[in-house]
């Protein structure tokens, strides 16, 4: 507790703690004004393409407020998708016309938590036993009577708090005033969903703090140590993320979209085509349905071949990026947020079993009214039951793991 | 003290440190492995649509036909061979189609550009924070000045020496780059390539160099190498991290711009049931002021009007006549409906326009934003290359629409009974071939990006120069 006190004192008027506490403050700021503009945006294309009475061929979902948290993929879930005889069409005029989008990344909070906070983490942690060692104060705090072990976990709690603590209270501040906000609707999944990305967000918090700590007992010298971090956050936040991508679709061999619309885009034309030269050598009976069929059987096939390698695309992707906290931190917000990949497959799913159900109505082959589409975003439990579990212990295991090699490496540490 | 003997003390410093050895290690290790996997993709990508060009190509020779010549012969963006190095405007997490890849709308790849613009700034950061405070606090400041060594020359050969220090082992990683890609048989590397890569390099010089200088500005205005670096750090979030993905979204809140779905809908508005009310409105004027004799027919059914024509010749005349101008009324009209709907697409598009244009703007007030522009114009990924794809796609499109319309027009002149739906030989029609836009064009077009990274590097070294004038090295 001395320790944990000493260090909280320390820091705190310190030009590090303002300079970095400032940064954060005016990121998540700038973040939220942007996230919740586009929450709007795409509010009001969802206003304007929902069908005005509940009709079975046409599917959209609305934005989920938490997007502007964790954007993740919901402008793509977003879309209006219209059955037809022709196949399932994607409206794709709701997306932005304005290209520079794709060229960046989203400044969402889980980019300010996944880049900015790990960042913070380490430079608060990088030198809390170095600096001590150049000073000559670590001699002085083990002879003062100091545990090793004390020491350590004083620093480990004393670091995280300084980061974690004023995050917290950021975060807490923007998510009240984004609850008031005009289009967001709170209910107690909103609140149990960001509670759990604050919760992750402290984890992931802790385990930038614990390599901190880690990297300042390796090393003997804060100028090294300082670059060592930063080689480390840069490995763990863009390079094995970003590699593990490309890695992983080489690997996958998942056919590019293009591949997909084509075939489902040749499929319809000769169906079409085939039924018009049937109906002039006058063969009539049962063409149109025939064709719909046809067209049909051409989009499953397509769907059902595709995704088995997207499923397992996504499987490769998942093990690769997860080897990084930040990664699996993605992963896990962006599931529990509703705007994952486990959220685009599972509204995916649920239309083509729509359509599978509701085939033959809409085709009027059977008698009687299709039903509507209903569809709600998976709720915390489904996140955890299907990977957010996974992902959550991935970054508890990397912290516990900093935090043992740190004890184990500074029972050895020579202070003088 | 001279300042070829302070360059020359910089880089032999550099050569005996740890971060030079890490800094070649990371930038030939990086560089080659994520050209190998982009290589790699781009040519299962570049098989992938070859085989789609033969597979519709295929499809048009077995099922051509008039009315959906647009649909069949639809172009897709093929893939650049210069993806490789630089991935610029990926169309994957667009996500066009009901079953596509969400993978890429959560992570992006690593490519030369996210390399330079995230990891060599970085590094640049890192090997400069310290290049003034650092020799202050060991002391060596006082004594070099001591020894007659001009503060500027000092100022001067610490840029130097670092600069020439970093970018020996970037250009190693990237030559070994280069180097492998020229031996891809998949990639056809030709001469104006080679410009392209060169012209890439060279404006990753000028990347690294501006965040280079940035260091030694922030570590000339800091008293210790600890506040250095808090200061490049933070400024180095602000331009890398934060000013480019915020520009879009900020340009977007300046400039508004109706939502692209409302403007759609509006449009469909205007081409369907807009147009159709306008015919009907027409088309009963016309009945009432020069047909009121068919008013009767119009409420009748198919049958019973053909019925009723085939017992009167004179009536069927008369009906021909009508149904001559209704379908000049229902041309009109259309003509009329997509020229209005035209105006509000091109004034929708300009408006767009100026919206990217505006996030342009915001995003070149960071290094980084220029060079991600300069790399993406260079080798054509990015908003530049887009728009002369989209005009070549568009230029085939009139001459494969104008050459099946002909061909079309012929077999009808010989059949008047074929039609639109008719099986038509389309096998001489003309086939899409990209011209890339000429390496001289592309670089005049990122001369400004140029421009502007020397300016940032030149203030930076300004400011540098200023502020080590006045430093205090005790």
């Amino acid at each position: 507790m001395p320790i944990f006190k000493k260090e909280i004192l320390e820091n705190i008027r310190s030009y590090r703690f303002m300079i970095l506490t400032a940064l954060l403050g005016a990121l998540m700021f700038i973040s939220i004004l942007v996230s919740y503009g586009d929450y709007q945006l795409r509010m009001e294309n969802y206003n304007v393409l929902k069908p005005q009475q509940p009709t079975p061929e046409k599917i959209i979902i609305p934005p989920t407020a938490l997007s502007i948290f964790v954007k993740g993929l919901d402008t793509n879930l977003g879309r209006l998708l219209q059955l037809s005889a022709l196949g399932i069409d994607v409206q794709v005029s709701q997306q932005s016309v304005n290209r520079l989008f794709t060229l960046f990344t989203v400044p969402d909070m889980l980019f300010v938590i996944k880049v900015m906070l790990s960042l913070m983490a380490l430079l608060f942690a990088f030198d809390a036993l170095s600096a001590e060692k150049e000073q000559g104060t670590l001699k002085l705090l083990l002879a003062g009577g100091a545990g090793r072990f004390g020491l350590l976990f004083g620093k480990l709690a004393g670091r995280f708090a300084l980061v974690f603590v004023p995050f917290a209270v950021l975060f807490t501040i923007a998510v009240t005033v984004v609850s008031i906000l005009p289009d967001v609707q709170t209910d107690i999944q909103y609140w149990t969903k960001l509670g759990v990305i604050l919760l992750a967000s402290g984890v992931y918090c802790l385990s930038f703090t614990a390599l901190g700590i880690l990297i300042s007992t390796l090393v003997h010298r804060s100028s090294t140590a300082v670059i060592v971090s930063l080689a480390a956050w840069t490995l763990f936040i863009f390079i094995i993320p970003n590699l593990g991508i490309s890695f992983a679709r080489n690997m996958a061999g998942v056919p590019p979209g293009e591949r997909v619309e084509m075939q489902g885009r040749l499929a319809a034309v000769q169906a079409i085509y085939e039924r018009i030269q049937k109906e002039k050598s006058g063969r009539n009976e049962h063409i149109g349905i025939d064709m719909v069929n046809q067209v049909w059987a051409a989009q499953r096939e397509i769907f059902e071949n595709y995704r088995p390698r997207l499923d397992a695309l996504m499987r490769l992707t998942r093990a690769i990026v997860r080897t990084s906290p930040a990664g699996a931190l993605t992963f896990l917000m962006t599931d529990v947020a509703g705007t994952g990949f486990m959220e685009d497959m599972r509204l995916k799913d649920a239309v083509m079993l729509h359509v599978r159900l509701n085939y033959n109505k809409y085709m009027h082959i059977e008698p009687g009214e299709p039903g509507s589409f209903a569809y709600a975003r998976s709720s915390i439990g489904d996140a955890f039951a299907l990977s957010a579990l996974v992902d959550s212990l991935v970054i508890v295991a990397f912290a516990f793991l900093c935090i043992g090699l740190a004890a184990a490496r500074f029972a050895v540490y020579d202070p003088r | 003290m001279r300042l070829g003997l302070i360059v020359r003390k910089e880089i032999l410093d550099n050569l005996l440190n740890q971060r030079f050895a890490a800094a070649c290690i990371v930038s030939v290790l990086l560089m080659l492995s994520s050209m190998i996997v982009l290589t790699s993709s781009y040519i299962d990508e570049w098989r992938d649509y070859q085989s789609r060009v033969a597979t519709q190509e295929e499809f048009i020779e077995h099922y051509g036909h008039w009315n959906r010549m647009q649909w069949m012969a639809r172009q897709t963006h093929m893939p650049v061979h210069y993806q490789a190095l630089v991935l610029g405007i990926d169309r994957e997490p667009e996500q066009q189609n009901f079953v596509s890849n969400p993978v890429s709308g959560l992570f992006s790849r690593l490519d030369f550009v996210a390399i330079v613009t995230v990891i060599m700034s970085l590094m640049a950061i890192l090997f400069s924070y310290d290049s003034i405070s650092g020799e202050r606090e060991a002391g060596l400041l006082k004594q070099m000045l001591s020894a007659g060594a001009a503060r500027r020359s000092i100022l001067f050969g610490k840029i130097f020496g670092g600069i020439i220090s970093l970018l020996v082992p970037f250009t190693i990683g990237v030559l070994s780059g280069i180097l492998y890609l020229s031996v891809q048989s998949g990639l056809q590397l030709r001469l104006a390539d080679y410009g392209a890569f060169l012209t890439l390099l060279a404006g990753s010089f000028f990347y690294i160099s501006a965040f280079f200088t940035l260091g030694v500005l922030v570590s000339a205005r800091s008293h210790t190498s600890a506040q250095a670096l808090l200061k490049a750090l933070f400024a180095w979030v602000v331009l890398v991290l934060f000013l480019p993905n915020v520009s879009p979204f900020l340009a977007a809140r300046i400039y508004r711009i109706p939502s692209a779905a409302k403007v759609n809908q509006e449009l469909v508005w205007i081409t369907s049931d807009e147009r159709d009310q306008i015919v009907r409105q027409r088309g009963q004027e016309l009945l009432r002021s020069q047909f009121p004799d068919l008013v009767a027919l119009s409420s009748m059914s198919r049958n019973e009007v053909a019925e009723r024509l085939g017992g009167d010749p004179a009536l069927k005349e008369r009906y021909a006549r009508y149904t001559s101008a209704y379908d000049q009324i229902i041309s009109d009209v259309n003509r009329e409906q997509r020229a209005k709907a035209d105006k509000i697409n091109e004034a929708f598009e300009a408006r767009s326009k100026y919206q990217e244009k505006l996030a342009t703007w915001i995003a070149s007030l960071s290094p980084l934003a220029d060079f991600v522009f300069l790399a993406t114009d260079i080798t054509e990924t990015g908003i530049s290359g887009d728009n002369h794809w989209i005009e070549e796609a568009r230029q085939y499109n009139g001459q494969i629409v104008a050459f099946a319309r002909a061909r079309y027009e012929q077999e009808k002149a010989k059949n008047p009974a074929f039609d639109s739906n008719d099986y038509l030989d389309m096998r001489d029609r003309p086939k899409f071939v990209y011209h890339p836009e000429a390496l001289s064009g592309r670089i005049e077009r990122v001369l400004p990006q140029f421009g502007i990274l020397i300016l940032f590097g030149l203030l930076f070294v300004a400011f540098a120069h200023v502020s080590f004038l006045k430093y205090d090295v005790r």
